[in-house]
């Protein structure tokens, strides 16, 4: 994600790999929750309602990626014919896209759709006289907003995210354009039969990661949205720190998931799996993990667990990335020639090692910048734990009370000013990472 | 790969095009109705009790859902509602040794009246004999022609009435019942009256010794305490005011059944059994009966004396249905919600939950705007309401966005603060320094000075914007007047600034609630502007409202800020009668004043509500100049309005009503029983 190496491919049995990671938060959640088992109610696990969230949340997810997919093919496709430079730009607009915190996109919208245009949001509306019968055009139109609008606005980041993910790595794929028009097919045809062919793997890689990510950003936008869904369960599991409910809300999400994965799977075919044990611990939803650990364990300075979810939710693209820069240096060539191990690392893998770390450490930030941005939007009280800089910055973003959240609407600026700053930021950042990290081809 | 082009190029316009139109679509048919108002609170939901609204709104609500006898209109009058006629008349009850006697009285009487020609001296509408008794209605409830009548049926000997207290030491009300009401001797006492749970007042007639023997031997048992009888007075005969008040024709309640009297008579015993804090409860005090003639049209009031403010108590008290009122037999609070009562007015609640409210026209004649409450609105929703247009007003104005509804409405003063001073404190008794204290007090600063929606009020002692409200006019803010009035008082200042005199300086404590933040700090303020007089005030927070009443009420207080709640009656008699004056009364000022009482006491028989005015200005005219009380300002609320809403700003305050109401309309005249005499 963002300037970092490209995900590496989800390993085998991811389905079982994810339903093992939901128990093992779930049980980490009962361990670190203050509340006794005995105390819960259990007939919220059978609960119809809650089942029924969690069907309108994938509905909005489903839509959302969906639209994020077909938008990112599009942009692939048509912009083949383009330059280079062009081309990066267009991967530089989605990754600046991608950049931006999703509360900043949620408060932005309400701000200037309700703010300034006067338009509805069906979820956020007060209460209304009944409409009169038979407008079955007005019933429609208003669920259809209903769902469209958080979908919508989900839909962004992560169109940022495939944009950037397809034209990025579009060039990783056989260049067999010259050959087939070679052989005299027309350029529809390249393009639309073997050229999306051959994206659609890509494309595929790439959605499946945005399945981990993209439950947690809908946390944000349906809690902005006042949405019926499961996220706006999870907000305020999250901020009550109720231990059941929140367990609840992770096998919500982690059933969510396998669903959307096993769809992806539908659509794109089964991916080559990657092999490894970096790859099974990478392929997890570490921020909705984490988030719901941190909601577990009140008091505690919650910043460490997301700096744990970043890294190993990008350990195994990393290591991968590690592994391919590895094999490029001449380190066999120099033990040939008999120089020790000292030397062989100072004069060949230090430098490398040095500029590696440095756009890990990079990129680490940039993600732990918007992971953060998206915890503070969960949980707004989470900010004070903060340091005063970095405080100062998210605390627009952490709008936890009703006045708060009116005055986001009359005036959206200080909002979007820091959603800037940290889009801005994560993407200096990516730009330092992917400028000093060694080439690996 | 046709279909994956038109999928892939397709989706997303698709999408789009069809959020743009389901938005715009949803837009619209969100834009406001023309025939339907949206009002939007940030108090919670009401429990819609017609008689004790917690909250100004609520209680506006509750007034387009259920109709009173008698309303108080936008002009400060006494306009008909449920009831559209009322009399008052008098009733005479004389007894007699048998029915013969009873017969032969009227008899006499009914030839006085006819062959002397009587009608217009005596009044007398009707003669009835019940038994042995003779009943006498006269038309004028100041009848002087009672006495005329009794002399002419003196030689048939009617028997004498007696009037006897009975008190005993624990409950009397429960004992009568059980003992006395459903027994034999109930047939011997004319009348019984209970004056709380341990006293009651009979009236017996003829010989009565054998009656108070086996009353006494009833009731007296060492369990229940030692029973005390004491007799207040014999009279010839009993007098009885008796007000009359014809229904309506063509009232009809929200389920489809007639509003009968028998409603009205319903819901006054109702809220004789509860214990609300309602201005109606003093005239039911005075209530001996409650009566339905006329084929249900007519609600007859039988009180035990004359209590002229009785029409303007009955004012805008809700009436509810008599089969409701019956089939929930012990009302509790939670039963108005669960089972709401139909009400009479001009709305209905046609829906309501814990976030809202809807009300619909009743009728069909008028068109009436829908009505829809919006209850516990956050900031947040009253920003989306007034940023999406789909709300009329806010409640209060605070919360609303003042550009996009400019328009302020003022809702109707039911209060203002007070300081009761008690003139019995050796500082405070002299009414000259209670007039220094009125001139170094500036209301003006006060206003300023302290949160809240406030409003100027006058130096009357009665409720503004009523008829017979007297405006009088505040004792000016005047310092250097002030400095002079204790000067000449002898408490001149001495070199710290404190007036002293011979023996003690201006020292005195004032009396506030503590639970309010408007109390505390007008205490506050008012504690430095009389430092500036030279006064030394310590200022006492009461912590409850207990507290304070036990302050009151001991008369532990030298000056007390307290809520005068504004009531439509003009009776003021308990607060400045000198019977209520000691402890444990309501005089809570010491006020005793043989002249004032006498004023007090016949403006409080005063039943012709033109005549009111002329005696409210009687009243006044004494008591105001002794600086009893000091008047500060009123409270009130705002809401925010979208422009061309109906309603405005009226002098005497906005209510909800004014938005039902499209065209100002004349009122009805009230019909006026008058006896022509011939000439």
């Amino acid at each position: 994600m963002n300037g970092e190496p490209p995900p590496s491919p989800p390993p085998r049995w991811l389905t079982l790999r994810l339903g093992s990671g939901c128990m093992l938060a779930v049980i980490a959640v009962l361990a670190l929750s203050p509340q006794e088992i005995g105390g819960w109610d259990r007939s919220t696990f059978t609960s119809a309602h809650f089942w029924t969230r969690c069907g309108s949340s994938l509905i909005v997810l489903t839509i959302a990626l969906t639209f994020s997919v077909c938008l990112a093919l599009s942009a692939e496709l048509l912009s083949s014919r383009l330059g280079s430079r062009s081309r990066g730009l267009l991967a530089c607009c989605g990754r600046a896209l991608a950049c931006a915190p999703v509360a900043a996109l949620a408060w932005g919208f309400v701000g200037l759709w309700i703010g300034r245009h006067g338009g509805p949001v069906e979820t956020l509306m007060p209460v209304e006289l009944p409409l009169a019968e038979n407008v079955w055009q007005t019933g429609l139109a208003r669920m259809l907003w209903e769902f469209l609008a958080p979908a919508l606005l989900l839909a962004i980041p992560l169109t940022g995210e495939l944009i950037h993910g397809v034209i990025s790595d579009a060039p990783m794929t056989p260049a067999l354009d010259l050959a087939l028009r070679a052989r005299g097919i027309p350029t529809a045809f390249i393009v639309w039969r073997h050229r999306l062919r051959q994206l659609l793997p890509v494309a595929g890689v790439h959605l499946r990661a945005l399945c981990l990510i993209a439950p947690v950003y809908l946390i944000v936008v349906e809690d902005v949205l006042r949405f019926m869904g499961w996220g706006g369960w999870m907000a305020q599991s999250l901020r009550g720190s109720e231990g059941h409910p929140v367990i609840l809300g992770l096998i919500g999400g982690g059933g969510m998931v396998v669903v959307l994965l096993g769809a992806a799977r539908i659509v794109f075919g089964r991916a080559l799996p990657a092999g490894g044990k970096m790859s099974g611990l990478a392929w997890q939803p570490w921020l909705l993990w984490a988030l719901a650990c941190m909601a577990a364990m009140p008091g505690s300075p919650p910043w460490l667990v997301i700096w744990f979810a970043v890294l190993l939710a990008g350990s195994a693209d990393w290591h991968r990335t590690w592994l391919k820069i590895e094999k490029r240096l001449p380190l066999e060539a120099a033990r040939v020639i008999g120089g020790s191990a000292w030397r062989i690392w100072w004069r060949h893998l230090a430098r490398a090692q040095a500029r590696f770390l440095v756009a890990l450490i990079s990129a680490a930030l940039a993600r732990a910048l918007i992971w953060i941005a998206v915890a503070c939007a969960v949980r707004p009280a989470w900010v004070e734990e903060l340091s005063p800089p970095l405080a100062r910055w998210l605390r627009p973003l952490a709008i936890s009370t009703s006045h708060g959240a009116a005055a986001a609407l009359t005036d959206p600026s200080p909002v979007l000013e820091a959603g800037g700053v940290i889009a801005l930021a994560s993407l200096c950042l990516i730009q330092v990472s992917r400028i000093i990290q060694p080439r690996a081809t | 790969m046709i279909p994956a082009r038109i999928l892939i190029l397709g989706l997303p316009p698709l999408v789009v095009a069809l959020a743009w139109w389901a938005a715009e679509t949803a837009k619209r048919s969100h834009e406001r109705p023309k025939d339907a108002i949206v009002v939007m609170l940030a108090e919670k939901a009401p429990g819609l009790n017609p008689f004790m609204p917690a909250s100004e709104a609520e209680r506006q609500i509750m007034e387009l859902v259920h109709q009173p006898l008698l309303r108080i209109d936008d002009d400060g009058r006494l306009q008909p509602a449920l009831a559209d006629v009322w009399r008052w008349s008098q009733r005479v009850t004389c007894w007699f040794a048998d029915a013969e006697t009873a017969v032969r009285a009227r008899e006499k009487l009914q030839a006085e009246v006819e062959n002397g020609n009587r009608w217009a001296e005596w009044r007398l509408i009707s003669t009835r004999a019940e038994g042995n008794a003779l009943l006498l209605t006269f038309s004028d409830d100041t009848a002087s022609g009672v006495r005329d009548t009794l002399e002419a049926i003196t030689g048939l000997n009617p028997q004498p009435v007696a009037f006897w207290r009975i008190t005993q030491g624990r409950s009397l009300q429960d004992s009568w019942k059980h003992k006395i009401s459903s027994g034999k001797l109930s047939q011997s006492i004319r009348r019984a009256w209970f004056d709380g749970d341990e006293a009651c007042e009979i009236i017996l007639t003829g010989p009565s010794q054998g009656v108070l023997d086996d009353i006494r031997s009833t009731l007296d048992s060492s369990k229940d305490g030692p029973l005390t009888m004491s007799l207040l007075g014999e009279v010839a005969a009993l007098v009885e005011p008796v007000l009359d008040l014809d229904i309506r024709p063509g009232q009809f309640w929200h389920d489809g059944r007639p509003v009968t009297a028998e409603d009205a008579k319903a819901t006054l015993e109702y809220l004789q059994t509860t214990d609300y804090p309602l201005p109606v409860r003093d005239m039911l005090r005075h209530v001996q009966a409650l009566d339905v003639h006329n084929d249900g049209s007519r609600l007859q009031v039988t009180f035990r004396k004359r209590y002229g403010p009785a029409l303007a108590l009955l004012a805008d008290v809700p009436v509810l249905p008599a089969a409701w009122l019956r089939s929930h037999s012990e009302v509790k609070p939670s039963d108005f919600l669960r089972d709401l009562p139909p009400g009479a007015g001009g709305h209905r609640i046609a829906s309501h939950d814990s976030r809202s409210l809807v009300l619909l026209p009743a009728g069909t004649g008028r068109a009436m705007p829908r009505l829809l409450f919006s209850f516990a609105a956050s900031p947040l929703m009253t920003q989306i309401g007034v940023q999406t247009g789909t709300v009329d007003l806010i409640w209060p104005a605070k919360t609303a966005d003042r550009t996009r509804l400019p328009q302020l409405r003022s809702t109707p003063a039911r209060q203002r603060l007070v300081v009761l001073w008690n003139t019995r404190n050796p500082v405070l008794e002299n009414a000259h320094l209670r007039a220094a204290l009125a001139h170094a007090t500036d209301v003006e600063a006060l206003i300023r000075a302290t949160p809240g929606r406030l409003g100027h009020a006058d130096a009357s002692l009665f409720a503004p914007h009523l008829w017979f409200s007297s405006d009088a006019a505040r004792v000016p803010h005047d310092l250097e007047k002030a400095w002079g009035i204790l000067a000449d008082e002898g408490w001149p200042q001495d070199v710290k600034g404190v007036a002293r005199s011979a023996d003690r300086e201006l020292r005195f404590t004032l009396l506030a609630p503590g639970h309010d933040e408007l109390h505390a700090r007008t205490a506050r303020l008012l504690a430095e502007q009389w430092r500036a007089l030279g006064a030394l005030v310590d200022v006492e927070l009461a912590p409850d409202a207990d507290a304070l009443a036990g302050r009151l009420r001991e008369r532990r207080f030298d000056a007390v800020l307290v809520d005068q709640r504004f009531e439509a009656s003009w009776d003021q008699l308990p607060w400045w009668h000198s019977s209520q004056a000691e402890p444990g009364g309501t005089n809570f000022c010491g006020i005793m004043n043989p002249q004032i009482d006498l004023l007090l006491e016949s403006l409080a028989a005063e039943s012709d509500p033109e005549r009111v005015p002329v005696r409210v200005r009687e009243l006044e005219a004494q008591l105001v100049p002794l600086h009893p009380m000091l008047t500060l300002f009123t409270t009130h609320e705002e809401a925010a309005a979208v422009p061309g809403l109906p309603g405005g700003n009226p002098p005497a305050g906005w209510t909800l009503r004014s938005l039902t109401s499209p065209a100002r309309q004349e009122p009805p005249p009230a019909i006026q029983l008058k006896l022509r005499v011939p000439e």
